[in-house]
């Protein structure tokens, strides 16, 4: 065996591709990752869009706009929120079965593991909102008034705030390295803030101390944008503008925390 | 690289949890082409040295140097050169073991092609080439295993770390892992074995370190730590106690000290090998002694282990890694436990 040469280490583009390459095998070879991530957006969908068509007529509801019109964005900004969790679990998992240690054995650079992670959450976002939107159009009549543009302009809102909750999971995943515990405090907080949040109703409806939670609560101001671009600010009675800038910098702290959270973690081990 | 210096340099490493030592002061040295067993049972702190070795862990104290390169300072020069094989397979479920060796490959900096060509020498060699397109969760432990080696093969490393590569094993998996690292040894890769298994440190290592609560208790080959705890002694065996005296008459001019047990009918005489024993049967001939049984002993592993540690490797809890302290005996010497043969027998050989 020729043991003159030594390895020659990474370079990063490549050892980020190459793992984001293995976690979307995985999707090609477990379907039902998908097919799961899909079922929740799609009951949701499907209930919401019967349960709370009524909603439609009640004073703080935007005058002249469906609900499914009002729906769609808020399902695809809390769905891809939700998805965050998963990786949370697939870090703390790497973690757990010791692949991590393989990784940081060899002369790699430690953040492909997370940035890889991030970028295939992007991608597996991108697909489950093409589909939702896709399903939302063929199946229950979603008709954005500011047409392909502003569904592809929501589309980008909900895909920024989705990297910033993926890297703030990535960061709780690696910093409680336990699937289960990444789990329940994915699901305490995120599930909760879905509802106190402009996602279904109009936060105006909602009880004064919901109200309170549901405009400091970032997911809010996420659906905000992605709906406001879709359906049109002044429609809906938002300023697009200021939505959008907001939901930039609510992103960019998330993330920043996210990011902070994995290199403490990973300088601990 | 300092081309001299021993392959690995362990210069009074220390590693603490909180207000726990799970290593403390370890020297050592692994000769390049050599193989050091590092022997110890479950939190002994053999886990933690391998981790800050392959630079997963830094020491609270002390230096480790890999093929001249400082694991602290730079570990990614440390990294290019090592094979890290965990104690729990580190290999991606999901992915084929095809796959597992490829992205392993891609990911030492290689390119595809070349990827591809190592996948496929590993694969054959450890007999998993029709295995190659299945996902690794659906190899049997033995299967996972050499997988996991083979994936840390795939850079050349200098130094292998193989942290507890059998336990878990069947017999046949155990068997297939020995000729494994039989032959890379054979080819000259220096390897630091951590095992609990004292008969996997006899066969396998050049040297041996004894771990005992994260620290050095004792460190030789095979052969020199045996010699610590006493030689090799051939036992025989008389038909009836009356025979004893006959026996030990004719026996004394060989050694002064023999080992007389009645009630086992046995004679120890000490020897300094296998070729002691035609003398003896001679003389037992000469004598008119008739026997019914002689053996070879030499002191197992478990005696030295006994000798250094204070507690029986086979009678050992398994706690946690990180449950430093053990959990019987004080520290310090305690009289070398009888043969595995029985209690009964009494001390064999001599001190």
């Amino acid at each position: 065996m020729a043991h003159a040469e030594v390895a020659r280490g990474g370079r990063l583009l490549v050892e980020v591709r190459v793992l984001t390459w293995r976690n979307l095998v995985k999707i090609w070879r477990t379907p039902q990752l998908l097919i799961g991530s899909l079922i929740q957006p799609l009951i949701f969908l499907v209930l919401f869009s019967q349960v709370f068509r009524s909603l439609a007529e009640t004073p703080s509801f935007p005058q002249g706009v469906s609900y499914i019109d009002y729906l769609l964005p808020g399902i695809l900004v809390t769905t891809t929120a939700s998805s965050g969790t998963q990786s949370a679990i697939g870090m703390a998992n790497d973690l757990a079965t010791g692949i991590m240690d393989r990784f940081r054995s060899l002369p790699m650079h430690t953040a492909s593991v997370p940035l890889a992670r991030s970028i295939y959450d992007l991608v597996r976002g991108a697909m489950q909102a093409g589909l939702m939107m896709a399903l939302g159009f063929l199946l229950f009549g979603f008709r954005p008034d500011e047409g392909i543009l502003g569904a592809a302009g929501a589309i980008l809102v909900v895909l920024t705030f989705g990297f910033a909750m993926s890297w703030l999971f990535i960061g709780v995943g690696t910093t409680f390295r336990n699937a289960e515990a990444a789990q329940t405090i994915g699901f305490l907080f995120v599930f909760p803030l879905m509802f106190a949040s402009s996602a279904f109703t109009p936060i105006d409806g909602l009880p004064d101390w919901l109200q309170l939670i549901a405009r400091w609560n970032p997911m809010t101001h996420a659906v905000n944008a992605s709906r406001a671009l879709a359906l049109g600010g002044t429609t809906i009675g938002i300023d697009t503008t200021h939505e959008v800038l907001l939901t930039a910098l609510t992103s960019a702290l998330l993330a920043g925390v996210g990011g902070l959270l994995t290199m403490r973690a990973f300088r601990k081990v | 690289m300092n081309e001299s210096e021993a392959a690995v340099v362990v210069e009074g490493v220390s590693r603490r949890f909180g207000s726990v030592i799970a290593l403390d002061a370890v020297d050592l040295r692994i000769e390049a082409g050599t193989v050091l067993g590092l022997l110890g049972h479950n939190g002994a702190g053999k886990t933690t040295l391998v981790r800050i070795l392959a630079t997963l862990l830094p020491p609270t104290a002390g230096r480790a140097r890999i093929a001249g390169f400082d694991v602290v300072s730079q570990p990614r020069e440390v990294r290019r050169r090592i094979g890290l094989t965990g104690q729990y397979a580190a290999v991606d479920e999901l992915l084929t073991g095809r796959e597992n060796l490829q992205m392993v490959g891609r990911l030492l900096g290689e390119n595809a092609s070349w990827s591809r060509r190592r996948a496929d020498d590993l694969l054959e060699r450890f007999a998993l080439a029709d295995a190659a397109d299945r996902v690794a969760g659906t190899y049997s432990g033995g299967m996972r295993r050499r997988l996991d080696v083979a994936v840390s093969l795939v850079g050349h490393p200098v130094v292998l770390f193989l942290d507890e590569p059998t336990t878990g094993l069947d017999p046949v998996g155990r068997n297939d892992m020995w000729a494994l690292v039989e032959e890379l040894v054979h080819e000259g890769t220096t390897l630091l074995l951590t095992t609990q298994y004292l008969d996997e440190a006899d066969r396998l290592a050049d040297r041996i370190v004894l771990l005992a609560r994260g620290a050095k208790v004792a460190e030789g080959t095979a052969a020199e730590l045996k010699r610590q705890v006493g030689g090799s002694s051939v036992r025989i065996t008389v038909r009836e106690a009356a025979d004893l005296e006959p026996a030990r008459l004719a026996l004394t001019p060989l050694s002064g000290t023999l080992d007389v047990d009645l009630e086992s009918r046995t004679i120890a005489v000490p020897v300094s090998g296998a070729e002691a024993t035609a003398p003896i049967v001679r003389a037992l001939d000469d004598g008119g002694v008739v026997i019914t049984g002689l053996e070879m002993i030499s002191p197992s592993l478990d005696d030295v282990y006994l000798a250094h540690t204070g507690h029986d490797p086979a009678q050992e809890g398994t706690p946690d890694e990180h449950d430093i302290a053990p959990p019987d005996g004080p520290p310090g010497r305690r009289p070398r436990r009888p043969g595995r043969a029985g209690a009964g027998i009494g001390g064999r050989g001599p001190r």
